[in-house]
């Protein structure tokens, strides 16, 4: 039944506009996909030749010394692993917050929902700025330490937000009928609607999890001497500083062509290589996520 | 003469109504508070958390009205009253500033909802599952590009040289010269938009995507049933479906409307455009942080902060004049 | 399907409470800023000599910040040379390093908290280290170090402060680049050597000889050539506002022009945006853009796109410092085979001037150095490890590398590198890895004691370094390397003024900013300016703006430090 379009036939318009869709996704797809391609050639063509321009989607000269470069540092591995764990503990934690969170608030006859509601909305407008942050983090004993990455972040009202919209949308008889058979709350929120928020909790999942790849400044704000704290993406940051320096020493004033040279990388190469290296697990992961809100690809029955 | 005693005597029995009345609500609340005890216990934590994250640094506030150095600390720095906030806004800059970020913020806006709504539509409406993963997958990609790479692209695409937007454009016929798109200030806010559109309306997508896949597909069968076309099920079905969450995010949007970016003005800004393309983080910086002057940042902080969330308060109380969702 | 997601949930979830556990367990407890682990090793019995190997020298660890963006970040520890150094002193740096985010941000939360490591590499914000209190004057502590006495004796009084302390070492002397012209008005090494090395100090001559070879050859490769063009997005903007300073004949200090005398009172600072020579110059500009020779994205362009120009061999001349393009460019023309594409200098003056200033003369800079804070539990330390690494030993070290694998000794006892050894040193990778000569630490120019001296300074070493290219480029003009083409620079009493650091916030810093948005703004109209009318109407626009900067606070203040320089420094004579 599901796999089954709802038509009985296909009509004029239903060609019409399919098509057209068809079309513009497969523009789209030009327009999204070729600087992505173009990063990717880039990280494989020879640094030297890519500073002359003109790489298109396909390396000139083929090379892997740019990722090499980047992965040659021993730091990178530890430092993976700890943006791993951050992302891990944070999404986990995440979700739950806004489940959490959003659940109570989106039940109308909350007592406390409006004071609440407007309590979580106010931060995400309203700060004290970096050095009383810094202040706080130092007096909390975060500074240097893993659990700046996860504490601070805990709360998102934004997440908050789209989850209780999402709560909100759930028709009242689910948790009328389970309150009529004596269930508590806490047991209402994991058995009930915890199962059928899977679309929003996989976005909020995939936020909270992007967010904390990709993220270095509370790396560089709280924990930027600490080399067993440094994140992926602050290496990442290191790389690409060592190689801008590099580009630009005048330290190297001589002549001749030598083997060594090809190898050396220019800050472009680093960004392209940077780019695909921080996204792959992405890519990899993604998919997992993704069936949980896009339709038709849902598992399993959700309703009943 | 009856009515008017009446209404005397209403009125007292009103007053002391009142008086029990209010009485009856605190303890009416209270009752409420211990039977709903769960759900509180479930947000309890977190209160707390943000009251200690968020609301606590908001003592920092203060050095918006002092004149602070970092060494003197707060205790020790001058307080100077009002006096960054004058220095603001009789900065010609800023007031420059402060209509850039508008105008960008608001087209971003604009543009950014619709381009991201219409997407997660027609992603929605693509029959083959594979081609419709694909696609999607596809179509966040540039939101992981950084913005050095993307606007080291958008600039060299624009050049008048050999840029790839000077020749389509002549190609067909609608320049006969190339246009230097970067140097010219009114072409700025449109080239922020769009390649902020390629960049992240992907991304932004995926939670109307996911709002979709909440809407009963009995729906769509009835109205299909009914003799409904495709576009008229997504106008009644798909586009209602996805309303509530749509008024959430444009309210919560509205109230960032200070925030057009950084990064991307910073690398696209040029001498020829800066008129129009630096923003208030990069005014906060430069004149800010930078200087030293950290008092004058805060301050910026604080009406921006203000400012949001008059806009936030604002936005949602048209929210419930419209009978749309509101937030609060 | 339900059952499979049960599974995986829990798995998760017991991955997550694995290393929660982990980091709970694992982590070390909140460290302070300041880690330092003073291990006494037994000394040695011989008495103290100078070089520090003759005694076992106490290890121990002192935390460091630099506070210069956009180095590379590496540690003592990860070079070869570094390892040596740590060998011969004993010293391990934990060094912190700007990374990703802005130097200021990250001072500004340092100095609020107090939070300082030991060693403090302020570089342009050392005056806010100075100001907070943090930094530790260390005159007394050097006064009996003879190996400091040696190298900075001379030079001590430029490292004063206001307050009459001394809070660090300059790690660069006066070591000039003898090898190249770092400077001026360039234009392809093709185009001189048809031209028969000509001495060029006109600037119309200049712009002809361009006019003339693109008028000629209207493409290179199958793209345009492009006549002239600099480097200019955001800080490198000077690359426009400084030429007609050189034109003029003056040094390059910042955006002041400063008159000399002889006594501390006749100098005085000038800015110079306004002056003829300024719009005389963007008048040449705007004639070559009307032209169609100047770069047409020169405006808007980012510096990679820049780089990609000038890499492709389309370019006859410019005006940039040699380390805008540095090294991957010509790199690249070499690998193209367009070596004879690469640029060659010019020192272009304004008539009726007769000496250029474009090399300024080579002085130590007092800008930078490593400090030490007032939180260091061990200064004396600190200081011993600045003496033990101005010994002759550990300069060595620094400069030239390990006998044999990095320098030979030839039969004179002088130190020479041989072909391999020298393009190994020019691999940048090479010099990372390795740790030749990468950090500035404190040293010394002074000659060897067994009358070797630093690479740069060693003339055979120079002409190594050159290519075929270049010698005969150096043959044409009949000298021996390219800075005798230059004429010899006149020495300032006050260094530089670009390294002249503005207080915080001050009037001076101000107008400061706003004569540089001014520039921004008007300048670049004035040189795309379709007309003359347009022109000057920018240009009355721009006077009549630059009136209300403030721009005397900012002169003012220039004029006050570069006579205190004077004065203090002693070098007027």
């Amino acid at each position: 039944m599901k796999s089954k379009r709802y038509t009985f036939g296909m009509t004029i318009e239903d060609r019409v506009f399919d098509t057209t869709n068809l079309l513009f996704m497969l523009a789209l797809i030009v327009v999204m996909l070729y600087p992505f391609a173009n990063m990717i050639a880039i990280s494989l063509n020879e640094s030297i030749d890519t500073i002359r321009g003109g790489i298109g989607i396909w390396p000139r000269e083929f090379t892997t010394s740019n990722f090499r470069s980047v992965l040659s540092r021993v730091e990178i591995y530890n430092a993976a692993v700890i943006s791993v764990a951050r992302t891990l503990l944070s999404t986990f934690i995440g979700v739950l917050t806004s489940l959490m969170v959003a659940y109570p608030l989106s039940r109308k006859d909350f007592v406390l929902k409006k004071p609440v509601s407007a309590m979580f909305l106010f931060t995400m407008y309203v700060s004290g700025g970096l050095i009383p942050g810094y202040f706080l983090m130092r007096s909390l004993g975060l500074l240097n330490n893993f659990w700046v990455y996860v504490i601070p972040g805990m709360t998102s009202a934004f997440n908050i937000m789209i989850t209780r919209s999402y709560i909100s949308q759930l028709p009242d008889s689910f948790v009328e009928s389970a309150k009529i058979d004596g269930a508590g709350e806490f047991r209402i929120l994991f058995t009930i609607i915890f199962p059928l928020v899977l679309p929003v909790l996989a976005v909020v999942a995939l936020f909270i999890a992007v967010g904390n790849w990709n993220s270095w400044f509370d790396t560089f704000l709280f924990a930027p001497g600490v080399q067993e704290l440094s994140t992926l993406q602050f290496e990442l940051q290191k790389v690409l500083q060592a190689a801008s320096q590099q580009i630009s020493s005048p330290d190297f004033t001589r002549a001749g062509m030598q083997e060594g040279m090809a190898d050396m990388v220019t800050p472009t190469s680093i960004r392209a290589t940077m780019t695909i290296v921080a996204t792959a697990p992405v890519l990899f992961v993604y998919p997992f996520l993704q069936k949980y809100f896009v339709k038709g690809l849902t598992l399993g029955g959700v309703k009943g | 003469m009856n009515g008017s005693v009446s209404a005397t005597i209403n009125k007292t029995e009103a007053g002391s109504l009142k008086k029990t009345s209010i009485f009856k609500d605190v303890k009416n609340f209270f009752k409420k508070l211990s039977v709903q005890k769960a759900l509180v216990l479930m947000c309890a934590p977190f209160v707390l958390h943000i009251i200690i994250f968020n609301y606590i640094p908001i003592w920092g506030w203060i050095m918006a009205f002092q004149e602070f150095r970092p060494h003197l600390g707060i205790a020790g720095s001058e307080f100077v009253g009002f006096r960054q906030f004058i220095t603001l806004f009789q900065d010609q800059l800023f007031i420059t500033v402060l209509r850039n970020t508008l105008a960008m913020s608001s087209m971003n806006l604009v543009f950014g909802f619709l381009s991201a709504i219409t997407l997660a539509i027609l992603l929605n409406e693509l029959r083959n599952k594979f081609f419709k993963k694909l696609v999607q997958t596809i179509s966040y990609l540039p939101y992981f590009v950084s913005w050095v790479v993307v606007a080291n692209l958008v600039i060299s695409s624009l050049s008048p040289v050999d840029g790839i937007i000077n020749r389509m454009l002549m190609a067909i016929g609608i320049l006969e010269e190339p246009v230097l798109f970067m140097g010219e200030e009114g072409y700025f806010w449109w080239i922020v938009v769009f390649s902020n559109m390629w960049k992240n309306v992907g991304w932004n997508s995926i939670i109307y995507l996911s709002a979709m896949s909440g809407i009963d597909p009995e729906l769509y069968q009835a109205a299909s049933i009914d003799g409904a076309g495709r576009l008229r099920r997504i106008w009644h079905i798909t586009i209602p479906g996805i309303m509530p969450i749509v008024s959430i995010l444009l309210i919560m949007n509205l109230g960032w409307i200070l925030n057009a970016g950084f990064e991307q003005q910073l690398l696209l800004t040029n001498p020829l455009n800066m008129r129009v393309s630096e923003v208030i983080d990069i005014y906060v910086l430069r004149y800010g942080i930078s200087m030293g002057r950290f008092s004058l940042a805060t301050a910026a902080g604080v009406f921006r902060s203000v400012v949001s969330v008059t806009m936030l308060l604002s936005a949602n109380a048209l929210a419930k004049k419209l009978g749309s969702d509101r937030i609060i | 399907m339900k059952k499979n997601t049960k599974v995986m949930v829990a798995a998760v979830v017991v991955l997550i409470a694995a290393l929660a556990i982990w980091f709970a367990v694992g982590q070390p407890p909140d460290e302070g800023p300041v880690a330092e682990d003073p291990v006494e090793d037994p000394v040695a019995e011989d008495p103290v000599a100078e070089d520090p190997a003759e005694e076992e020298p106490v290890q121990r660890t002192y935390t460091m910040f630099m506070g210069m963006s956009g180095r590379d970040p590496i540690q003592l520890s990860e070079t070869r040379i570094g390892r040596l150094i740590t060998e011969k002193t004993g010293v391990t740096l934990d060094i912190e390093y700007v990374v990703g985010g802005d130097v200021a941000t990250r001072i500004g939360t340092m100095i609020a908290s107090g939070d300082y490591p030991d060693i403090i590499w302020g570089h342009e914000h050392k005056n806010r280290f100075v100001e907070a209190g943090a930094l530790v004057p260390i005159q007394d502590m050097i006064a009996d170090k003879p190996n400091i006495q040696k190298a900075y004796g001379d030079i001590l009084d430029m490292h004063k402060f206001p307050d009459g302390n001394i809070y660090f070492l300059a790690p660069y002397r006066e070591e000039p680049d003898l090898t190249h012209i770092g400077i001026g008005f360039w234009l392809t090494k093709e185009l001189v050597r048809d031209l028969g090395f000509p001495e060029i100090t006109d600037i119309d001559e200049y712009f002809d000889i361009i006019r003339d070879y693109v008028a000629r050859n209207p493409e290179f490769n199958g793209a345009p050539t492009i006549g002239f063009t600099f480097p200019a997005e955001s800080w490198r903007f000077f690359e426009l506002t400084n030429p007609p300073n050189f034109l003029m004949g003056y040094p390059n200090d910042g955006d002041v022009q400063v008159s000399r005398g002889d006594s501390p009172e006749d100098f005085t600072a000038r800015t110079y945006a306004t002056s003829d020579s300024t719009r005389e110059y963007l008048q040449r500009l705007n004639q070559l853009w009307n032209e169609g020779l100047l770069d047409r994205e020169v405006f808007v362009q980012t510096h990679d796109q820049w780089i990609e120009k000038v890499s492709s061999g389309r370019v006859v001349g410019m005006t940039a410092q040699r380390w805008q393009f540095g090294f991957a460019p010509m790199q690249a023309l070499e690998d193209q085979g367009l070596s004879w594409r690469r640029f060659f200098p010019f020192q272009l003056l304004d008539e009726g001037v007769e000496r250029g200033q474009y090399v300024g003369a080579s002085v130590p800079v007092v800008r930078d150095g490593m400090a030490i804070s007032v939180l260091a539990e061990d200064p004396e330390g600190i200081v011993q490890f600045f003496e033990d690494f101005l010994s002759e030993e550990v300069q060595k070290l620094y400069y030239w590398g390990v006998e044999g694998e990095d320098y030979n000794v030839d039969a004179d006892g002088l130190f020479y590198r041989t072909q391999e050894q020298r393009d190994m040193r020019a691999d940048p990778e090479y010099g990372r890895t390795q740790g030749v000569d990468w950090w500035g630490f404190p040293r010394t120019i002074l000659p060897f004691s067994d009358g070797n001296k630093i690479p740069g300074l060693t003339s055979s070493e120079i002409r190594a370094g050159y290519d075929e290219v270049e010698l005969e480029m150096l043959e044409g003009y009949g000298v021996e390397t390219f800075a005798q083409l230059a004429p010899e620079a006149i020495p300032s009493p006050y260094g530089f003024g670009w390294d002249i650091v503005l207080p915080e916030g001050s009037p001076a810093q101000l107008a400061h900013a706003r004569i540089g948005d001014l520039r921004r703004f008007h300048f670049p109209r004035m040189v795309m300016a379709a007309n003359q009318a347009e022109f000057d109407a920018e240009w009355t626009a721009f006077l009549a703006a630059f009136e209300e900067s403030g721009y005397a606070d900012y002169e003012a203040h220039m004029t006050t430090v570069i006579r205190e320089r004077v004065r203090n420094w002693g070098l007027l004579d």
